[in-house]
C-alpha cells in the first residue's frame, strides 16, 4: 500500500487530482457542484463578463501550469481568492474552461475528475467573492482592502488545499497520510495567492475600482460610459 | 463613480503590458532550459541547453544517486558535463544544472539503464534478454516458445547497450528540443483557444440580439 501511496503522491500535483483516484460518489458530487456553479453563472453572463472571465482564466491557464517542487507534491499558483473577487461565481466556467485545457494539452489533472478539480479551487473562490467582495469593494483605503483581500486568498487556498484532502479521504481512507502532507505543501502558497491578490486588488482600488465589480448595475454602466 | 483620469489610464496601460510580459515570457523561461544526458564508456555525459537559443557555460551542475551526491562541477564551454558512473549503481541517477536566476532543468537516469539492461539480481526471478530483446521462450512476435536461444554474455550485451546508446544519442536530443518547443505552443495555443471561446461567446450574444 506504501508503494502505491508514494507512487499516487508523486503523480499528484497540487489540486489536479488525475483521473483513477477519486471514488464514484466523490466525482458525482464534484460534477454536481461545478455543473450548478458554472449553470448559474451562465444565467448571469453579460458581454462584460466574457473577456473578464476570459483572461483571467487565461491566466489561471498558464500560472497554474508553473510548478515549483515542494516535498513530494509540488506547488503552483491557484488564484482561486483573486478570481472570485473579479469574477464572482463566474470563476466556476472560467476554472472550468483552464483545468480542461491543461487536462487535454498537457495531462494536468483528469477528464473524469474535472468537475471535482473545478469545484476545489472555484468553490472557495466563488463563496470569498460573495461573502467578502462588498466589504472589500466598498472600504475606502486600498490598503485595508489588498490586506482584505490577500487575507482572503490565502483563506481560499487553504480551503482548496482542505477540499483536495477530503476528496482524497472520502475515496480512500489510506489516503489520509498524503492528505495531511498535501495540506502542509498549500501554506506557503497561501502566503503567495495572498501576496499577490493582495497587491493587485491593492492597485485596482486606486486605479480601477469598478474591475473588482464582477456584475455592474445598468445605472453603474452608464456612469462608466460617461 | 470614480472617472478614470489621464495618470490612472497610463497605469492601467502599463499593468496590461507588465501582465502580458510576465504571462509570455514566465513559462518561456521556465522551461527554456533543457539537459541532455547520455549513457556510454561508462559515463554519464550531455549537455544542458537553452531551447533555440545556445548553451549555458560555467553553469553550476550536480548528480545524485537517491539523496546521495555522486558528482558535481561547472559545465564547459559547449554546456557540457560528465562523470563516471559510481559503482554499484543503488538508485535512478538525477542530474541538475542550475544557471542562476531561477533556470534549472533536471534529468532523471533510470537504474535500469546505467545497469546496461543487465539483470537487477541473479537467481529464481532473474531474466536475460536473447539476441532479439526478447525474455527467453519468447519469440519476436510476442509468441512464446519451448527452445530457447543462446544467451548473450555480459561483454557483448554492455558492447551492444553502448553501440546503441551511440545511436539513440542525437535521438534523444532531438526529442528533449522538440518537447520543450511543443510545450509552450500548446501553452499558447491554450490561451488563444480561451481568447477564441470568448469571442464566440460574444458573437453568439450579439446574434440573438
Amino acid at each position: 500500500m506504501h508503494t502505491f501511496i508514494d507512487f499516487r503522491m508523486s503523480a499528484l500535483p497540487m489540486a489536479h487530482i488525475p483521473d483513477g483516484l477519486l471514488s464514484v460518489p466523490v466525482l458525482a458530487g464534484g460534477a454536481l457542484v461545478a455543473a450548478v456553479g458554472v449553470a448559474i453563472a451562465l444565467r448571469k453572463l453579460d458581454d462584460r463578463a466574457i473577456p473578464r472571465m476570459a483572461i483571467l482564466s487565461a491566466t489561471f491557464f498558464v500560472a497554474s501550469l508553473i510548478s515549483v517542487p515542494m516535498g513530494p507534491s509540488s506547488i503552483h499558483l491557484l488564484l482561486g481568492g483573486l478570481m472570485g473577487l473579479v469574477l464572482g461565481v463566474g470563476i466556476f466556467p472560467a476554472v472550468l474552461v483552464a483545468l480542461l485545457l491543461q487536462a487535454v494539452l498537457f495531462g494536468f489533472g483528469g477528464l473524469t475528475t474535472l468537475g471535482v478539480n473545478t469545484t476545489n479551487i472555484a468553490l472557495p473562490g466563488a463563496v470569498f467573492g460573495v461573502l467578502l467582495g462588498p466589504l472589500i469593494r466598498q472600504t475606502d483605503s486600498a490598503w485595508r482592502a489588498g490586506l482584505l483581500a490577500g487575507t482572503g486568498a490565502a483563506c481560499c487556498v487553504l480551503a482548496t488545499g482542505s477540499l483536495v484532502a477530503l476528496s482524497l479521504w472520502l475515496s480512500a481512507p489510506e489516503f489520509a497520510p498524503v492528505a495531511r502532507v498535501l495540506l502542509l505543501t498549500y501554506l506557503p502558497l497561501a502566503f503567495a495567492d495572498g501576496a499577490i491578490a493582495g497587491v493587485a486588488v491593492n492597485f485596482l482600488v486606486r486605479v480601477k475600482p469598478q474591475t473588482l465589480m464582477p456584475y455592474l448595475s445598468s445605472s453603474v454602466r452608464q456612469a462608466s460610459k460617461v | 463613480m470614480r472617472k478614470l483620469d489621464f495618470l490612472q489610464t497610463a497605469w492601467v496601460v502599463r499593468l496590461a503590458w507588465v501582465l502580458i510580459a510576465a504571462v509570455l515570457a514566465a513559462p518561456a523561461h521556465a522551461h527554456s532550459l533543457k539537459l541532455f544526458a547520455r549513457v556510454a564508456d561508462g559515463q554519464i555525459d550531455g549537455y544542458a541547453f537553452f531551447v533555440g537559443s545556445g548553451r549555458p557555460s560555467g553553469a553550476d551542475w550536480f548528480a545524485t544517486m537517491g539523496d546521495q551526491p555522486v558528482a558535481e562541477g561547472k559545465t564547459g564551454s559547449d554546456g557540457s558535463y560528465g562523470f563516471a558512473i559510481p559503482a554499484p549503481v543503488l538508485a535512478d541517477i538525477v542530474v541538475t544544472v542550475d544557471v542562476g536566476d531561477g533556470h534549472i532543468a533536471s534529468t532523471q537516469i533510470k537504474a535500469q539503464r546505467l545497469r546496461g539492461g543487465a539483470p537487477a539480481k541473479q537467481g529464481p526471478d532473474a531474466f536475460a534478454l536473447d539476441r532479439y530483446g526478447n525474455s527467453p521462450g519468447e519469440t519476436s512476435t510476442g509468441i512464446r516458445q519451448t527452445a530457447s536461444l543462446p544467451r548473450l554474455n555480459a561483454a557483448d550485451q554492455q558492447a551492444i547497450e553502448e553501440a546503441v546508446q551511440r545511436q539513440l544519442g542525437p535521438l534523444l536530443e532531438r526529442l528533449e528540443i522538440m518537447d520543450a518547443r511543443m510545450r509552450l505552443t500548446d501553452l499558447m495555443a491554450g490561451v488563444f483557444l480561451i481568447i477564441g471561446l470568448a469571442g464566440i461567446g460574444l458573437w453568439a450574444r450579439q446574434r440573438k440580439r
